[in-house]
């Protein structure tokens, strides 16, 4: 299987994934958990769209990162953007739709005759990814310089 | 490192909604109020731990009258995996302070809040509850 083939699919299942699959999932939400998900104030539809953004994204960058040259300046760029908006989908996540919390999360809830406020503290998680993709980013930089050192013709040492 | 983050993450929540989860009383419950003199009003939890991890539960219960905090008790208890812990809390008052604070017009509230922590304090879920409860 060629690079391309590989990153057509990858993006294809990335756009399935997190495209695709949020897309239809408000048709198949309960009408009693989204009547209690909308009382709690959770902004459910804009945080099922900050995920297909994501998504799109990330496919977008899997599929250019299949077709450039593996030791071209774009190819670096495309890997690091790549692992950049794994970041942003996981501090999403931990933080239900709140970039700005980073994996912290509070929503307040009003019912009837009671008032509640919920906090979730999934920070850790975040600081954990954060050093993941640093080494990722570091791991990608190190493979483009081999692949730059490889490409460059006999004789000659790659700038 | 991402597969043990994963795996810290799924057990974190597994066990830290969970405990939460029992630890809210269901369904209908009264308060079997003591009018003694004080007058003790017991709130009794059940955290059930059905996680793989030790979870500790703050929590803490009060009663508030026109915006003042009247009387108010907590307990911070430690659940091992697999464990039920029952929590006692009572709130005192006097015989003279319940009469009054238990008329019709008084601006009655009662606040809890519960946080459940884990993964070695690392990860937490609370929730602070103002409930309206003046005299019917």
């Amino acid at each position: 299987m060629t690079s391309k083939t590989g990153a057509v699919i990858s993006a294809a299942i990335t756009l399935i994934l997190f495209v695709g699959i949020p897309y239809m999932l408000p048709s198949y939400i309960p009408p009693g958990l989204a009547v209690q998900i909308e009382q709690s104030g959770f902004d459910l539809a804009g945080f099922i769209n900050q995920i297909m953004i994501i998504g799109a994204v990330t496919a977008g960058f899997t599929l250019v990162g299949g077709f450039v040259d593996p030791s071209s300046v774009i190819a670096l760029v495309v890997k690091i953007a790549q692992a950049g908006s794994s970041l942003v989908f996981m501090v999403l996540l931990l933080g239900a739709g709140n970039i700005a919390g980073l994996g912290y999360t509070q929503f307040d809830i009003a019912m009837q005759g009671a008032q509640s406020s919920i906090a979730m503290d999934l920070r850790v998680f975040v600081y954990i990814s954060i050093g993941t993709i640093l080494l990722k980013i570091v791991q990608v930089y190190l493979e483009w310089n081999e692949a730059r050192i490889e490409a460059a013709p006999p004789g000659r040492i790659a700038p | 490192m991402q597969l043990v983050s994963t795996v810290a993450l799924i057990l974190g929540m597994h066990t830290m909604l969970g405990v939460f989860a029992t630890a809210l009383p269901s369904g209908e419950h009264e308060i079997d109020i003591q009018f003694t003199d004080p007058v003790i009003i017991p709130f009794t939890l059940t955290p059930t731990n059905n996680g793989y991890l030790e979870a500790t539960m703050e929590v803490s219960v009060g009663m508030v009258i026109d915006g003042v905090k009247v009387a108010s008790d907590s307990a911070t208890i430690t659940i091992p995996p697999g464990s039920i812990v029952p929590v006692e809390l009572e709130l005192s008052i006097s015989q003279a302070d319940a009469q009054e604070y238990f008329q019709e017009g008084i601006d009655l509230q009662w606040e809890t809040y519960i946080s459940v922590t884990t993964l070695y304090d690392l990860i937490s879920f609370s929730n602070h509850m103002v409930i309206e409860g003046g005299a019917q």
